[in-house]
């Protein structure tokens, strides 16, 4: 617990611990039930029949391959909204957060640049979100073997990581905020808010063809659209949702050192 | 040569818009002292300490610590400095020792004896959660954190707040000691007792304002305090306006109420003359005692 980042760990520890928890349960009931998906041919039947609009939100891939089931159930929807809700609220958490329990004074009476204790508070986010990106891989390297999933490791690598960044974009907009504001309500609701409008858009979009063209707006189409199942990394997404975030990071930072603390 | 202030403010100014903040503060705390800074609640104490800690920054003049611009060095202004929040709010998920051990550690490696030794004088066990302590056991964590890596100056925002007397006791000393070792306290409460046993001098700051610089003996003896007498047989009828330093008096059935300015003694050796059952001393109030010298009620 010697600096910023590892304390911020420290007192993560318990709810990473339930996080973890969580995605190993949520992998395992969602993997082990594909055998009995993977007999079931009217499955697809149903899905064929389905409006546009429902199945833009499962996908485009058949239910009963493991590529469509994986990224259907998981990395569709549910993994990039856990990794949407850890990132936003621990971004809040980083400088609002302390801001708002008043311990930030007593922080900074040591001598700590405004600066550090964004990046090491920024890394101690990065840090979490690794870690529970490296057990939902692991967790699903493991079921896949054992359930006799047939997808590329590449693939669930370059899955795991599309999802992790797409969620720290978020929560890099949420510590921006709250470095701005100091505000913990801004910083929790502006970019949850931001990210219910980027899915709501992908799917709109999805439907109405005349909008087509402008999909790019949400970074929800740009998760969507990397694949990373089938085309593994590719790095211009993974790039541009790091570079994002590295920029409002160094926003934050700037304007952090610049402002006055809440009293 | 002049030693280097250890706190020099130069116009310093905190525009907040209409009430609160300070206003073109000029003030110096010599190397070595303990400097009191007085003044009723929403004065701009804290507003001047968090200028100072450069949590927030001047609209306009600019503040010297250790001789270091508070702005352009802070870090290393707070390197050497040990600040206590008026409002203290602590991590309670940690306990007092994983506190210390954590500012030890990212202000380089303190030693944590020192810290454990304050912890045993202000009878603090470091090993409970924070979030379990008491107001006044919290309050202990924030001046062991303050003081255990043995700062230059010390920035103690109403550190009495919550302590038992004894505790008190104890913290005087503990200022005592560090004033010996030739470091500088600023210390800023809103009761003078509290400041005038420990405090070479004291500022005294009002409505974001400046209004006296004082030695303590020199504010003692204009000090303003009411005293209270029930005599036995009736309040005697004297003519008690005529003595030495009394301001005002009035009775009430056989309780007389004096209010008397500097020494009281002119009036204990009146008064000795009767038989006297009940003394009652008020605290000396600071507001009454000292703003009426220094300015005049603004806005009342």
């Amino acid at each position: 617990m010697g600096s910023v980042w590892s304390k911020t760990l420290f007192d993560r520890r318990r709810a990473l611990i339930w996080w973890g928890i969580g995605f190993i349960v949520l992998t395992a009931g969602i993997i082990s039930i594909f055998p009995s998906v993977r007999n079931s041919p009217e499955l697809d039947k149903l899905t064929e029949e389905l409006p546009a609009a429902l199945k833009s939100l499962i996908g485009e891939r058949s239910l009963t391959s493991p590529i469509g089931y994986v990224q259907s159930r998981l990395f569709q929807l549910m993994v990039p909204v856990l990794f949407l809700v850890f990132a936003i609220g621990q971004g809040a958490e980083a400088i609002a957060g302390e801001e708002h329990r008043k311990t930030m004074d007593l922080l900074l009476a040591n001598p700590l640049s405004r600066t550090r204790v964004v990046v090491e508070k920024f890394a101690a986010l990065c840090v979490q979100m690794v870690m529970l990106d490296a057990l939902l891989f692991v967790s699903l390297f493991l079921l896949c073997r054992a359930f006799d999933l047939q997808l590329s490791t590449v693939g669930l690598a370059a899955a795991s990581i599309n999802a992790l960044l797409f969620g720290l974009l978020f929560g890099a907009i949420a510590l921006t905020l709250g470095a701005v504001t100091g505000h913990r309500g801004i910083s929790v609701g502006i970019p949850t808010a931001a990210a219910i409008a980027a899915y709501v858009w992908e799917s709109v979009t999805a439907l109405v063809p005349e909008l087509a063209s402008y999909a790019g707006i949400s970074p929800f189409h740009h998760y969507v659209a990397s694949d990373p199942l089938v085309r593994g990394f590719v790095v211009s997404y993974l790039a541009a949702f790091m570079g994002i975030s590295i920029i409002l990071v160094l926003i934050a930072t700037f304007t952090f050192s610049r402002r006055d603390l809440q009293n | 040569m002049k030693a280097t202030p250890a706190i020099r403010c130069l116009g310093l100014t905190k525009d907040y818009g209409k009430t609160r903040g300070v206003a073109d503060l000029d003030l110096e705390v010599v190397a070595g002292e303990v400097f009191g800074f007085l003044g009723p609640n929403g004065a701009g104490k804290t507003t001047t300490i968090r200028l100072l800690m450069d949590f927030i920054r001047p609209t306009a003049g600019r503040a010297e610590v250790l001789g270091m611009d508070t702005f352009t060095e802070s870090v290393e202004i707070r390197r050497r400095v040990g600040y206590l929040p008026g409002e203290l709010s602590l991590y309670e998920g940690l306990t007092g020792k994983q506190l210390f051990a954590f500012f030890a550690s990212i202000r380089g490696h303190v030693p944590l004896d020192h810290a454990m030794e304050l912890c045993e004088r202000l009878e603090l066990d470091p090993s409970r959660p924070i979030g379990d302590l008491s107001k006044g056991n919290k309050q202990k964590v924030g001046l062991v954190q303050a003081f255990m890596h043995r700062p230059d100056l010390l920035i103690l925002d109403e550190p009495t707040s919550g302590l038992d007397p004894l505790i008190q006791h104890e913290f005087h000393r503990m200022l005592a000691d560090t004033a010996a070792e030739g470091r500088t306290v600023f210390l800023s409460s809103h009761v003078l007792s509290e400041v005038e046993h420990m405090a070479n001098r004291v500022g005294i700051i009002r409505s974001g304002s400046l209004v006296a610089i004082e030695d303590v003996a020199a504010l003692r003896s204009k000090a303003i305090r009411s005293l209270e007498f029930k005599f036995a047989g009736g309040v005697p009828a004297e003519d008690w306006s005529g003595i030495a330093g009394v301001v005002e008096s009035h009775s009430i059935g056989n309780v007389a109420h004096f209010t008397v300015e500097g020494s009281v003694d002119p009036l204990l050796k009146a008064i000795a003359r009767h038989e006297v059952v009940d003394v009652i001393s008020h605290e000396p109030d600071l507001e009454e005692t000292f703003l009426s010298y220094y300015s005049e009620p603004a806005d009342g």
